[in-house]
């Protein structure tokens, strides 16, 4: 029963890992993985000593660290105020459009942010009529950060909700009826009962996000970028391709994705092994 | 979904109540506003675009952007080309997924924690863009749509989705079937799947959103216009810094500006999502529930 899909596995997602050792290779386009020479590390020698190389480290860990800051905390105060909300009617409505850009692609999101902020778009037009002057939002490297980590929120945070909702309503509804014998005020009843009592969720969901701190996706930075940005938007896998794929540069944007992934595996370990520490039940193992 | 009020909510939050109310009101105006103005941009007529008088509702209405774009040989294709490609890649992930997770959801599976370590691997550890480019090469399946459905035929996160779900079925209307001499298989279509109709909506669903959406593949391993999905053909409309792809697609129309073609192409490309999620969104959220679930 399970041959098809555990063929599937070891064909597709195990196999490539033998492709890893292009990283340590001089390839060759005919001879191929296995008959290329051994190299070392002369391509990590290589992209660390460019100057693009460093640029795109710095800007993934950047534009990844900027997205946990701001991006990691508003599912979880969202979800507390949907929880707190009145109305079941209206709160299902809300949850419903707040979910919707979740499903948009990144180029349907990226288009729709270059249609709103480029100098003639609605939010440029709105500034002007205000008596304001145009705002290079997509071409200032600054503003552009910022509406790279904004995209991101406005992506991601209605969706995020779902996970912290369910850990809220697991919270144990009895402490939230003693509370209120004690006359406990709503937002001390937050800080002091759902917050606590999701707290492991948040613990775990840390923990997968600073297990991403250098992996970043591809299509969210390649449609924002543009040319007039390139030293915040390159980032390691938009790097990846134009070096790898485009210029067909192997060993080097193999090397560049290897170091990517091995400092990965490092947080990742590191910040479930600080979460043990501290006794929460948040480990990923 | 969110548990009903708890009554547990007196009076005296009326102040927190209105402030919470009012966040969340503007995060979801945020959410949608921009999506608005997109259509209405689509729909509004020459004069109003180049104005920049178009907010959230078209000014003279003019529908001849999608005149442009629906009638668009290419962008017709793009669209057919992903609505079969999607069904496709659902329905041969799905069989692959429940292959995968029926067995892993049986506890008397022989080796079963080292499948599941055999399948969470790979979550970890991938061979990253270019060794797995080049395994695609290697493999001749460079310009080849299989390239974007074998690849990713399985989602480790959506098999075990399935396999808490399959988990969740009582163990013993499978022994009652064992006893009356039915084989795995037809266990698992007699008895298993028809029980969770639900959570198999809940996965094809995500492989099919995943697949519609994924333009990163696409753009990697296909070069060949003939297999261009509607992301792909939609990047090039709506980035081209040249108008030159936008002006092939206007045909005799040249009264449209390219603003509101590009508009025109995203909504047309975001129909297919906007008809089907209201229906199915409930599925989406019960599938992230079940996925949170721990081993």
């Amino acid at each position: 029963m399970m041959v098809l899909p555990l063929t599937q596995y070891i064909i597709f997602r195990y196999c490539p890992l033998w492709g890893v050792q292009v990283a340590f290779k001089d390839y060759n386009l005919f001879k191929g993985i296995q008959g290329s020479n051994w190299a070392g590390f002369k391509y990590f020698r290589e992209a660390f000593q460019t100057q693009q190389f460093w640029d795109a480290l710095r800007n993934t860990v950047w534009l990844n660290l900027l997205d946990l800051i701001f991006g990691f905390p508003m599912p979880i105060l969202l979800a507390i105020m949907l929880y707190e909300m009145r109305s079941v009617k209206i709160k299902r409505v809300y949850q419903t459009l707040m979910y919707l850009p979740h499903f948009l692609s990144w180029i349907i999101i990226g288009g729709i942010v270059t249609k709103m902020f480029g100098t003639r778009g609605m939010v440029n037009t709105m500034i002007r009529a205000l008596g304001g002057e145009t705002v290079d939002f997509l071409t200032n490297s600054k503003n552009w950060v910022v509406m790279y980590v904004a995209t991101g929120i406005w992506q991601g945070a209605g969706w995020g909700t779902i996970i912290y909702l369910a850990a809220i309503s697991g919270v144990n509804t009895e402490l939230y009826e003693a509370a209120e014998v004690d006359g406990c005020g709503r937002l001390k009843r937050i800080w002091h009962i759902t917050l606590p009592g999701i707290m492991p969720t948040i613990m775990t969901m840390l923990i997968l996000q600073l297990g991403r701190m250098m992996g970043i996706g591809f299509e969210r930075p390649y449609v924002m970028m543009n040319n007039n940005v390139r030293d915040v938007s390159e980032v390691i896998s938009t790097f990846v391709y134009t070096r790898g794929i485009l210029n067909q540069r192997y060993p080097l944007s193999t090397a560049v994705d290897l170091f990517g992934s091995v400092i990965n595996m490092i947080f990742l370990f590191a910040a479930n092994r600080i979460t043990r520490h501290m006794g929460g039940e948040g480990g990923l193992w | 979904m969110v548990s009903k009020g708890k009554g547990v909510r007196g009076r005296a939050y009326l102040g927190s109540e209105i402030v919470f109310n009012v966040i969340l009101t503007l995060f979801v105006l945020l959410c949608i506003v921009p999506v608005i103005h997109v259509i209405a941009l689509s729909l509004s007529g020459r004069n109003a675009v180049l104005a920049g008088t178009v907010s959230l509702w078209p000014k003279e209405l003019d529908l001849n952007a999608y005149r442009s774009v629906v009638f668009d040989a290419s962008m017709q294709r793009a669209m057919i080309f992903s609505i079969i490609l999607t069904l496709v890649y659902t329905v041969l992930s799905m069989i692959c997924s429940i292959l995968l997770a029926y067995p892993l959801s049986r506890g008397y599976l022989p080796g079963r924690k080292l499948f599941m370590v055999l399948i969470l691997i790979p979550m970890y550890f991938t061979g990253g863009t270019i060794p797995n480019y080049l395994w695609i090469k290697d493999l001749h399946l460079i310009d080849n749509p299989w390239s974007l459905v074998l690849p990713i035929l399985t989602s480790t996160y959506n098999i075990i989705i399935m396999r808490n779900f399959f988990t969740s079925i009582s163990p013993s209307l499978e022994e009652s079937a064992r006893l009356d001499g039915c084989n795995d298989f037809q266990i698992l279509f007699r008895i298993i799947l028809p029980l969770s109709t639900a959570s198999l909506a809940t996965v094809a669903l995500f492989y099919a959103v995943a697949r519609w959406n994924s333009y990163a593949d696409v753009r990697y391993y296909i070069n060949n216009q003939a297999y261009f999905t509607l992301q792909m053909k939609l990047y090039q409309v709506v980035f081209n810094a040249t108008d030159t792809s936008v002006a092939m697609l206007e045909g005799g129309a040249n009264e449209v500006l390219p603003d509101t073609i590009r508009s025109a192409a995203i909504v047309f490309s975001t129909v297919p999502i906007l008809i089907v999620y209201p229906f199915l969104q409930k599925y989406f959220v019960q599938g992230v529930m079940i996925g949170a679930v721990k081993e």
